[in-house]
C-alpha cells in the first residue's frame, strides 16, 4: 500500500528529532529511577506504618494506601501539577515554576502512587512469614529490631523481590502518564514528533520497542532471581 | 467545590449530550462496563489459546500476552488511535478506547482464568465422573461453578482497574470524566484545587465501594486458589 | 462361594507408568457379595488396581469384566458402568460449592432422574445411617474429616451401586476419626454388596473381610481368608509386611 511506503522509518535518526527522542528517553529513565527509589523508601515506611500497633499510625497509613490506589494515576499527576502549586506560598511557587514543574510534580505523583502498591507487596511479604519464626527468634533472646533485621527481613525480601520487579515494570510504564503535563518523556515526544499521521508510526514503533526491551530485561532478571533464590 | 458541582453537574455527569457526544461519568461507567463484558470472553479465548496442546498457537498467544503487558496503555492507545481508522473509516474515539481496553484486559484476564481452572483439585473432576456424570455434566455442575466462584473477586477488581484505565482515554481526546474536569479547569482558570479534588473524590467514590465488594466476595468464597489469584490480580495492580 | 456370580474379573491385566510396571499380568476374580481387603506396601499397585476398574486409569493389556461383561469404551458406556461401581476416595472429594444434601442428591437427580422429594428422602435416610442427619444443610467445609468421608460414602451409596470400591478411605484422617468411618464400612459389609477396600487398617481387615489380597511390586502375592493370612502367612514378603504393620 502507498501508505506503508510513505512511512518514514528513518524519522528517529534525523538530527532534529534525535535530540527530542533522546531527551524523552533521558526523562523517562530519570522519572523511573526517581520513582523506584522514592517508591521503595516511602513504601517501606508505609508498610511498617500499617503493621504498627498504634492506631494513630496504622489508620493514616491505611487511608493513604486505600486512597491512592483507587484514584487513577493520571488524576494524581494532574492534581499535583495543577492544584498543588496553587496551595503553595507565592515565593515557593515562583522558584518551582523556574524549574521544570512538570517533571517534579510528575515525580512526586509517581512516587506516591508507586509507594502505595509497593507497601502492599512488602506488607504481604512480612505477613507471609510464619509467626513461628519470630517466636523462635525471641526464644533465642533476640529483641524486636534484631529479630526483624536477622530473621524476618531476609525472608520477606526473598518473597517480595518478584512482585517488586513487577512494580518496577509498572513504574516504567506509568512514566508515560506524565505525558499529559508535557514533561517531554517518551510518549509525549512521540506525539510531538508526529506531524503527518504516517510520520508517527516510526516513532510509535521506537517507543514500543523501547518498552519491550525493558520488559524483556526485567523478565529475565525475575527469572534469574527465581532460579537463584527459589521460593521454598 | 459545591458551587462547581451545582453549576456543572450535568456536564460532568453526561458531557454535552445530547448536543454533543456523551461524556463525563456516564461515558466512564458505560465504557468500563462494556469493556468488562467484552474482556471476559476475550480473556477466555486467549486462555484457551494459552492452554492449547498445539504448541505454535500457545507460543503465539504467549507472545501476544507478553506484548500487551509490556507496552504502556498510552502507547497501545496511540497505536490503535492511528491504526483503527485505517480499518474502520471514521472510527469514533470511544471505539478506539474500547478496542484497547478489551484487548488489554483480555490479555490479563486470560491469566486469571487459567489460574482459576488449574487451581481446582483434580479429585473434583474424578469424583464427579466416578458418580457416573458425563464430562459435560461434570463441567456444568462441579467444575465451572467452582472456577467461576474462585474468579469472582478477580473480576470485581478487574472492573475497578477498567474504571481507572478509562481515564487515559482523555489522552486521545475522549470525553470521559477526567477530560470533562480538565476542560472545566481550562474554563474556570483559578479553580484547580476544588476541581481536581472533586475529580479524585469522584473516582474514589466509584472505585472504593467496588474494592470493598471485591474483598467481601473474596472472603465469602474464600477459595484455596489464593496464590493463583494473588499473582495475577496484583501483577496488574500497580499500573496507572 | 463359587456358585455366586462374578462381580469383577481381571484377565491378565498389565499396566505401566512410563518405564515403571505397576500391574503385572494380574488375574483375579471377585464374586458377588465378597468383602475383600487389598493390602500391601506403598507402590505395590493396590490403588492403581482399584482405579483401573472404573477406568480412572487405563490398562495397557488384558481385560477387566464387570458383572460378566467388559464395559464398552464410549462415554455413555463408561458413565453407565460408573453408576454401578461406586468409588470412595482417600481425599473424600466432596463438592465444596454444594451443601451436604446437594452433594448426595446431585447424581440421583441428574442421572437416575429422581424427583426432588425422592432424592431428598433417599439422602436423609443415608445420612441417618451414617449418623449425620443433623448436617444435611451444612457445607462440607464445616465438617471434620471423618464426617466428610461419611458423607462421601453416603453420596456413593445414593446411587445404590451393587459394587463399591474404597481407596484408602481412612488414610487421610486423624486417628480419632478412623473408627467412625470404619464403623460405617463395617455396617455395609453385612449387606450383600461387593466391596473392595484398599487399606492399612489390618485390625479392621481381620474382623470384616471375607478375603485378604496382598500385593507387592505389581503382583498378587497372597489371596487367602483372614485366618489363613494372619496366622499361616505363606510368603516371606507378606510376613515382613505384617511385622512392620504391627510395629507401626
Amino acid at each position: 500500500m502507498d501508505a506503508l511506503a510513505s512511512i518514514d522509518w528513518g524519522v528517529m535518526f534525523r538530527p532534529e528529532y534525535r535530540v527530542m527522542l533522546l531527551q524523552g528517553i533521558r526523562n523517562t529513565l530519570a522519572l523511573t529511577a526517581g520513582a523506584i527509589v522514592g517508591g521503595l523508601l516511602l513504601g517501606m515506611v508505609v508498610a511498617f506504618g500499617r503493621l504498627a500497633s498504634s492506631r494513630w499510625i496504622r489508620l493514616p497509613a491505611t487511608a493513604y494506601v486505600e486512597l491512592v490506589r483507587t484514584i487513577p494515576l493520571l488524576v494524581h499527576v494532574m492534581f499535583w501539577y495543577f492544584a498543588v502549586p496553587e496551595m503553595l506560598p507565592d515565593d515557593v511557587k515562583r522558584v518551582l515554576y523556574r524549574h521544570d514543574v512538570g517533571f517534579y510534580t510528575s515525580l512526586v505523583a509517581l512516587i506516591l502512587y508507586a509507594a502505595a502498591f509497593i507497601s502492599e507487596d512488602i506488607r504481604s511479604g512480612i505477613r507471609g512469614i510464619a509467626p513461628g519464626q519470630a517466636e523462635a527468634a525471641h526464644s533465642l533472646g533476640f529483641g524486636f529490631f534484631d529479630t526483624f533485621r536477622l530473621v524476618i527481613l531476609p525472608q520477606a525480601l526473598r518473597t517480595t523481590v518478584p512482585p517488586l520487579l513487577g512494580q518496577a515494570m509498572n513504574i516504567t510504564k506509568n512514566t508515560t502518564v506524565a505525558l499529559m503535563v508535557g514533561v517531554g518523556e517518551l510518549a509525549f515526544v512521540t506525539r510531538a514528533v508526529n506531524d503527518a499521521s504516517f510520520l508517527s508510526v516510526g516513532v510509535y514503533a521506537f517507543t514500543t520497542v523501547f518498552f519491550l526491551l525493558i520488559a524483556i530485561v526485567l523478565t529475565a532478571l525475575g527469572q534469574w532471581y527465581q532460579r537463584r533464590y527459589p521460593a521454598r | 467545590m459545591w458551587e462547581i458541582l451545582e453549576t456543572y453537574w450535568v456536564q460532568l455527569l453526561i458531557g454535552y449530550y445530547p448536543d454533543g457526544p456523551l461524556g463525563g461519568l456516564a461515558m466512564t461507567l458505560i465504557l468500563a462496563s462494556v469493556g468488562l463484558v467484552l474482556a471476559l470472553p476475550a480473556g477466555l479465548t486467549v486462555c484457551l489459546g494459552l492452554i492449547s496442546p498445539w504448541r505454535p498457537l500457545a507460543r503465539a498467544v504467549e507472545l501476544f500476552v507478553f506484548y500487551m503487558r509490556s507496552v504502556p496503555l498510552i502507547v497501545h492507545l496511540l497505536w490503535i488511535y492511528f491504526l483503527l481508522p485505517l480499518v474502520i473509516k471514521g472510527a469514533p474515539l470511544w471505539l478506539v478506547v474500547l478496542v484497547v481496553i478489551t484487548l488489554f484486559n483480555g490479555a490479563y484476564m486470560s491469566q486469571t482464568i487459567r489460574a482459576g481452572i488449574e487451581a481446582l483439585p483434580k479429585g473434583q473432576y474424578e469424583a464427579a465422573r466416578s458418580l457416573g456424570l458425563s464430562h459435560g455434566r461434570a463441567l456444568r455442575h462441579v467444575i465451572l461453578p467452582q472456577a467461576l466462584r474462585n474468579m469472582l473477586p478477580s473480576i470485581v477488581s478487574q472492573f475497578v482497574l477498567l474504571i481507572k484505565e478509562t481515564a487515559l482515554g482523555s489522552v486521545i481526546g475522549l470525553h470521559e470524566m477526567t477530560l470533562e474536569f480538565m476542560g472545566l479547569n481550562d474554563t474556570l482558570g483559578d479553580k484547580a484545587i476544588p476541581i481536581f479534588t472533586l475529580l479524585g473524590i469522584a473516582y474514589f467514590a466509584l472505585c472504593y465501594p467496588l474494592t470493598l465488594l471485591g474483598r467481601y466476595v473474596e472472603r465469602r468464597f474464600a477459595a484455596p486458589a489464593r496464590s493463583a489469584r494473588a499473582t495475577t490480580a496484583e501483577a496488574s495492580a500497580g499500573q496507572a | 462361594m463359587s456358585e455366586k456370580p462374578k462381580s469383577i474379573e481381571f484377565q491378565d491385566v498389565s499396566k505401566r507408568f512410563g518405564d515403571n510396571p505397576v500391574l503385572k499380568n494380574i488375574s483375579i476374580d471377585f464374586h458377588q457379595g465378597d468383602v475383600v481387603v487389598i493390602c500391601g506396601p506403598s507402590g505395590s499397585g493396590k490403588s492403581t488396581l482399584l482405579r483401573t476398574i472404573t477406568r480412572l486409569e487405563t490398562i495397557d493389556s488384558g481385560r477387566i469384566l464387570i458383572e460378566g461383561r467388559e464395559p464398552g469404551h464410549s462415554a455413555q458406556d463408561v458413565n453407565a458402568m460408573r453408576q454401578r461401581v461406586g468409588f470412595v476416595f482417600q481425599s473424600f472429594n466432596l463438592f465444596p460449592h454444594l451443601s451436604v444434601m446437594d452433594n448426595i442428591c446431585l447424581a440421583p437427580r441428574q442421572l437416575l432422574k429422581l424427583s426432588d422429594t425422592e432424592a431428598r428422602e433417599r439422602a436423609m435416610a443415608l445420612l441417618t445411617r451414617v449418623g449425620l442427619a443433623s448436617k444435611a444443610d451444612a457445607s462440607p467445609s464445616q465438617l471434620s474429616g471423618g464426617q466428610q468421608q461419611r458423607v462421601a460414602i453416603a453420596r456413593t451409596l445414593a446411587m445404590q451401586p451393587p459394587i463399591i470400591l474404597f481407596d484408602e478411605p481412612t488414610s487421610a484422617l486423624d486417628p480419632e476419626m478412623v473408627g467412625e468411618v470404619l464403623a460405617v464400612i463395617r455396617q455395609l459389609a453385612g449387606e450383600g454388596m461387593t466391596m473392595l477396600c484398599v487399606t492399612h487398617e489390618m485390625g479392621f481387615a481381620r474382623e470384616v473381610a471375607d478375603r485378604i489380597v496382598f500385593m507387592a511390586d505389581g503382583e498378587i502375592i497372597e489371596d487367602a481368608s483372614p485366618e489363613q493370612f494372619f496366622t499361616a502367612t505363606r510368603s516371606a514378603r507378606a510376613r515382613a509386611f505384617l511385622a512392620e504393620v504391627r510395629h507401626a
